[in-house]
């Protein structure tokens, strides 16, 4: 800073010298050149020293930088440098302008009709028997395959699975594609949770233990996996539920979990002290009493379940359960 | 290496991404083919995707194999700017006839008659030549009218690009045909873009043309095509139809069998390795009376000296021997392990065989062995020569999710090894055998479900702990491989065809 | 231009005569600010110091002093135009902004290096009767007008149409003011003062891009990368600026019409004066122009390419491709339409002005031919526009160079012709090169999308 200022203030005296040099001398062309060596001299001086006041990121490249402003107060002698100093003092003095607009112009959306009309794909059937059934037609197979893909295993992996076994090699394989493809994508955010545990803060910890619970109890839940696995699985969300709650003890969302698992396994009485620990914790009826609607419906204590499902009815009017809630509410 | 140079060759092979440059079961069935005629100079032409995907060869290339050239379908656009030109309106409009025909789904003389003009005037210089496809006006006409009759997705360019992609192969085809040193014979072991230039071949040169078929090239096109993530739908939300495969999936899958019913056309004799792939080639427009049947075959004689290297008890080993990609289905019998391993703590997983095909694959294997705590259970091998390994193992293990006629059931079955497999292919005709007389032989081994971990792991296990079944598997196994699945018997089938064919083809 | 759409469709949407005219006002001073602002600036000063500066030819001498200075400005730096304009284009749609600035850096120092050393060239071995200070002055005069068509090429490429419009008026206010307060020292004084005044616009346009555009580097040559630079557009700058300034070069160095002003610098009253009065008339049809290209056409322009790009079906490309066609010859017939007004305007009053002025009404027939050139040239300038939208190269590059042959045949013909001739010559050059233009235009419209699918590398 300091140093370039004295290299500016050097090169305004050599400046003003070449001007008085310019203005005075004779217009021969030996006073030109004494004029045009002591004025370069300066326009490098000058160079140097408003460099060294330019914002460092405009800085480099250093030699090219260097010689564009050297370039620039050569060819216009002091109104350069004047013009070159207020731009770098006004620079500073100026709040940053916002470089991008918040909003962007979008097109009105256009309706592009079609070229080729496509068929009518409605069909009132069975999905199961247009599946597996070995005299459907290949071409409508592979339809029904399509439309199965985009729905949950939960309700698929049945059906899919027993496509595995068919005959055909095109629907077997494109079934195994969609259970192949829908494992794969929990799995990978397994392994990118587990990797992630490894260099883990607590408190990051405790969310990736939450979210392995999660991923590992969906395996089980969407029906991706069977037999060994499945109980591995299970064994293995159960397990990270219980680090999420030795960490966060007060977790419903947890607890609600742990308790699904241990229904899932018949382990009822330790299932209903999950359930009702998710009450005290102020989770809403409507989330938990359907699974202790289900607790009580396996033990056969219809009444409690009825109980149950009415107090759902007054906690909420609208959920994928309203149709049960509806079946079990007193006549 | 400079691959070798020849003017002519008795026979040629058309290889489609496989021998020399791929490892598995058609390069290696190649591979015993030319080893099995030394008495036939062989020429091999490659064909691959992009010099990228290829490394070195993975096979020592035979004696008797006299000339190798080797091609790319997919190359980069020059790049230039082309000038406006009209094009030959007549030979577009025969395209579009030709087009119709294909649409209409039905083989008949006047399609082949006209599939063969067609194919002469692909030359440099001729009405269909690459340039009049890429930049002529009547090409782009004929492609926007297409658009317009069929395309069910708005994207044009989407269509374009569909179009020309798909196409542009067929001119490199063209030359590698033009170019390509004389054969008594051309052998395809695929359709798809090898069969469409062996059907061009013969078209050009009248030289007869033999198919043999492992897998179902076009099945397995469609099975990729199907589950690819690239094509994308480009319909709005309400347009879409979920129940309709995205137009350009379909069009792709309708493109290869085209290619694949202009090669059956234009074959003189196809072969399956078994009858349920014949059928389905028949399904594809294979001409019945042209088919037939070859079972892959095994060198006997090897395979007994690696049995006596056996010793009497059974190990506890369960072994899949192939490469580590998802068509192995390798998470499966890494899971069947776990079921396994929960019956029999003492028994073994093995993996044997190259991890560098897709190594995204491999790492999830790994992972996956690790979260289902198997890590002293399973051990990858690496590539095994399968003379050392074979003793050693107690069961063969395929998991696959689509095979043909796999050589590794065979030489286990011949090294006294049973097997445990997915019903794919014709993995059960190998262990319960084909016929009466076949099926009388007994069981070698256990035939379950694809994708069903526990029943595979239950079979495996059920196998290895019952002593007296599985040496009853193995005398099976023993005999059925040297009853009906040797070397000699392949390579007999092979003599008489190639000797027909040539003398047919020298006939005419 | 790209860019200036938005800020015009803005005063579009307002929907009142108000925004209408202010949309045309704004598009009027964008589209033809640099020249109509440099020729009333000068004409200004000149005015004011009437009767003051002494000798009174030095009012001559400094207007054709700077009207060379804008002249070889312009050609010197028209090679760097369309091609830096064009890298701009390229980089923001890649979304790679922070090459820009660098690069611009790059453009400057050497424009500042090459128009540097020509114009000091130039002061040492032409200007041997003159100071030493009307040397340096010079020197310095052309390379801050040389900067300055650069750095307004970087902002219209940013899409800073106001800051533009804002800091070349303050620009020529300060140069006026300049000037009136150094008149007293005779042609350095006006000289001096129009270096200030410009240097305080560089400066004002340099202050707002380096602020603007932050960058890690202030200055990289890879605009000059094989990869980037389209030599054919640096050819079609410098032939449409050599070309337009063709004819006047002639007139000036021909013995018959030019005469010496001060050193090698000649003047023609006979042409100079009638040319600058008529490119006045540019005003209305450049708002025109830019307002028709910049909002319609641009709209269907980026329409279309987006759906080529991004998947529209083909029956909305075509009717894109349409629609554009369309606002190209609706956009033409009403920058004539326009034109054809405010050239008779100017003829009703020409005489007056003349009058006022103390110019020869001799030279009203010369007027009529250059106002009715000066729509042509709009519509010409209409043509490259449509052809650099359509990166069409070739054509552009056979337009422009055809435009400045033409130009230097035809005058010089017309000067051989005789003074009833003068002007034609110009006139005629663009009757040729803007009805060749309209054609190709046709036929690129006609197969449009043939040639983006066809016959484009792939």
């Amino acid at each position: 800073m300091f140093a370039s200022i004295r290299f500016l203030a050097y090169a305004f005296l050599l400046e003003i010298g070449s001007l008085y040099l310019m203005i005075s001398g004779a217009d021969s062309r030996w006073g030109l050149l004494a004029y045009l060596s002591l004025h370069t001299l300066a326009a490098l001086m000058m160079a140097r020293g408003v460099w060294g006041l330019l914002p460092r990121h405009y800085r480099k490249p250093v030699w090219s930088t260097q010689l564009l402003l050297f370039l620039l107060v050569l060819f216009v002698p002091l109104v350069g440098l004047v013009a070159m100093l207020i731009g770098v003092a006004i620079g500073y003095a100026l709040p940053s302008v916002p470089r991008e607009e918040p909003f962007i112009m979008v097109h009105t959306p256009s309706f592009t009709p079609v070229p080729a009309p496509s068929g009518n794909g409605f069909r009132q059937e069975d999905l199961r028997s247009l599946l597996t059934g070995a005299d459907t037609p290949m071409e409508l197979r592979l339809q029904g395959m399509l439309a199965v893909r985009d729905m949950p295993t939960r309700f698929t992996g049945a059906v899919l699975r027993e496509v595995l076994g068919a005959d055909a090699d095109d629907v077997r394989l494109v079934a195994y594609g969609i259970l192949d493809q829908k494992e794969k994508q929990i799995t990978r955010q397994i392994d990118r949770a587990m990797r992630l545990l490894e260099t883990a803060t607590a408190a990051r910890s405790y969310r990736l233990f939450r979210s392995l619970a999660e991923l590992y109890w969906e395996l089980a839940y969407q029906d991706l996996v069977q037999g060994d696995i499945r109980e591995l699985a299970l064994r293995q969300s159960f397990l990270y539920v219980d680090r999420a709650l030795t960490e966060k003890p007060d977790d419903a969302g947890m607890w609600l979990l742990r308790g699904r698992i241990l229904l899932t396994n018949g382990e009822l009485v330790e299932a209903e002290k999950s359930f009702r620990f998710c009450v005290l914790l102020g989770l809403p009826p409507s989330r938990v009493n359907p699974w202790l609607a289900e607790l009580a419906l396996w033990r056969g204590q219809f009444s409690e379940v009825r109980q149950l499902m009415v107090q759902i009815a007054h906690d909420t009017n609208f959920t994928a359960l309203s149709k049960a809630v509806h079946y079990w509410r007193p006549v | 290496m400079t691959p070798p140079r020849a003017d002519s060759a008795d026979i040629c092979l058309l290889l489609e991404g496989t021998f020399p440059y791929v490892s598995g079961g058609v390069s290696s069935w190649v591979n015993q083919i030319i080893r099995g005629f030394p008495e036939y100079r062989f020429a091999c032409c490659f064909v691959g995707s992009r010099a990228e995907d290829y490394g070195e060869m993975k096979y020592t290339l035979p004696d008797n194999v006299v000339h190798l050239e080797v091609h790319y379908l997919h190359q980069p656009g020059d790049g230039a700017e082309h000038k406006a030109h009209d094009g030959d309106r007549v030979a577009f409009d025969k395209v579009d006839q030709f087009h119709r025909m294909l649409s209409s789904g039905r083989v008949s003389d006047s399609r082949n008659r006209l599939f063969a003009e067609l194919v002469d005037q692909l030359g440099d210089g001729q009405g269909l030549c690459e340039s009049a496809f890429l930049h002529s006006r009547a090409s782009w006409d004929l492609i926007t009218d297409h658009y317009r009759r069929h395309s069910r997705d708005p994207s044009f360019v989407d269509y374009f690009w569909t179009v020309r992609t798909m196409h542009a192969p067929i001119w490199v085809l063209k030359r590698i045909a033009d170019d390509l040193i004389p054969a008594r014979l051309y052998h395809t072991v695929s359709t798809g873009y090898a069969g469409f230039l062996g059907a061009m071949l013969k078209h050009q040169t009248g030289r007869p043309l033999l198919l043999s078929e492992h897998g179902i090239y076009t099945k397995e096109r469609r099975i990729d095509l199907f589950q690819s993530e690239w094509i994308t739908d480009n319909r709005s939300m309400v347009e879409k139809n979920n129940t309709e495969m995205a137009y350009f999936r379909e069009k792709w899958i309708r493109f290869f069998q085209e290619l694949g019913r202009e090669c059956y056309q234009a074959s003189d004799r196809i072969v399956a390795l078994y009858e349920n792939n014949r059928l389905r080639q028949v399904e594809d427009g294979a001409p019945p009376q042209r088919t037939l049947n070859i079972p892959n075959g095994i060198n006997l004689t090897a395979m007994r000296e690696v049995r006596a290297r056996r010793n009497e008890e059974i190990p506890p080993v369960a072994c899949l021997i192939g490469r580590v990609v998802p068509i192995k289905d390798v998470k499966t019998f890494l899971r069947a392990m776990r079921t396994v391993a929960n019956l029999m703590p003492e028994a073994q997983g093995w993996i044997a065989g190259p991890e560098d095909e897709d190594p995204e694959y491999a790492a999830e294997c790994r992972a996956l062995i690790h979260s289902l705590q198997l890590d002293d259970h399973v051990h990858f091998l690496g590539f095994q020569n399968i003379a050392d390994l074979l003793p050693k193992v107690g069961v063969i293990v395929l998991s696959s999710i689509s095979e043909a006629l796999p050589l590794v059931l065979l030489e286990g079955f011949a090294a006294g090894v049973p097997a445990v497999s997915t019903d794919v292919g014709s993995c059960r005709q190998l262990i319960e055998g084909l016929d009466e007389e076949d099926r009388a032989l007994g069981s070698a081994g256990e035939v379950v479900g694809i994708a069903n971990p526990e029943a595979l792991g239950r079979a495996v296990a059920g196998l290895l702990r019952d002593p007296e079944r599985w040496r009853a598997a193995q005398q099976a196994g023993i005999q059925r491989a040297e009853a009906y699945y040797t070397q000699e018997r392949m390579f007999a089938s092979y003599r008489a065809l190639y000797q027909s064919l040539l003398n047919d083809g020298e006939a005419r | 231009m790209a860019g200036i759409g938005f800020e015009l469709r803005k005063l579009l949407r307002q929907d009142t005569l108000l925004g209408l005219l202010r949309a045309y006002a704004y598009a009027g001073v964008i589209g033809s600010g640099p020249w109509v602002l440099s020729i009333i600036g000068i004409l200004i000063v000149g005015l004011i110091s009437l009767g003051v500066v002494s000798p009174a030819v030095a009012v001559t001498q400094f207007q054709v002093t700077v009207t060379y200075i804008i002249a070889f400005s312009l050609v010197l730096t028209g090679t760097l135009q369309l091609a830096f304009t064009r890298f701009c284009a390229d980089r923001l749609f890649e979304e790679r902004e922070d090459m820009i600035l660098p690069n611009f850096g790059g453009v400057t120092l050497l424009v500042t290096l090459v128009s540097g050393v020509l114009a000091l060239l130039a002061a040492l071995f032409l200007f041997p009767g003159q100071s030493v200070l009307f040397r340096t002055v010079l020197v310095a005069c052309f390379v801050v007008v040389s900067n300055i068509w650069i750095a307004t090429i970087f902002l219209s490429g940013m899409k800073q149409y106001r800051s533009i419009v804002l800091l070349y008026g303050v620009g020529y206010a300060i140069t006026v003011g300049a000037a009136f307060l150094l008149r007293g020292f005779d042609l350095e004084g006006l000289l001096l003062g129009y270096l200030i005044g410009q240097s305080a616009l560089l400066s004002g346009m340099l202050v707002l891009i380096l602020r603007g555009y932050p960058s890690k580097r202030s200055v990289a040559f890879e605009l000059f990368d094989k990869r980037w630079l389209y030599p054919s557009l640096m050819l079609v700058g410098l032939f449409f600026n050599a070309g337009v300034w063709a004819d006047k070069f002639i007139f000036w160095m021909d013995a018959s019409t030019g005469s010496p002003v001060i050193g090698p610098l000649r003047a023609s009253l006979i042409y100079d004066i009638p040319v600058f009065l008529s490119y006045l008339s540019l005003i209305p049809g450049m708002a025109v122009f830019l307002v028709r290209m910049e909002t319609d056409f641009v709209e269907y322009y980026s329409n279309f390419y987006d759906a080529v790009r991004e998947g529209g079906s083909l029956s909305y490309i075509e009717d894109m491709r349409n629609q554009m066609a369309t606002t190209i010859r609706v956009g033409i017939f009403e920058i004539l339409k326009i034109q054809a007004i405010a050239a008779l305007l100017l003829i009703t009053v020409a005489r007056d002005i003349f009058g006022l002025l103390g110019i020869s009404e001799l030279y009203l027939p010369l007027l009529r031919v250059q106002l009715v050139a000066t729509a042509l040239q709009v519509v010409f300038l209409a043509i490259i526009n449509v052809f650099c939208y359509l990166d069409q190269r070739r054509i552009l590059v056979l337009l422009t160079g055809l435009f400045l042959v033409l130009n230097v045949v035809f005058t010089l013909i017309s000067l051989r012709l005789g003074p009833q001739f003068f002007g034609y010559g110009f006139l005629l050059a663009l009757a040729v090169s803007v009805g060749l233009g309209l054609w190709l235009v046709q036929r690129s419209m006609g197969r449009l999308e043939y040639q983006t699918f066809m016959l484009r590398s792939g």
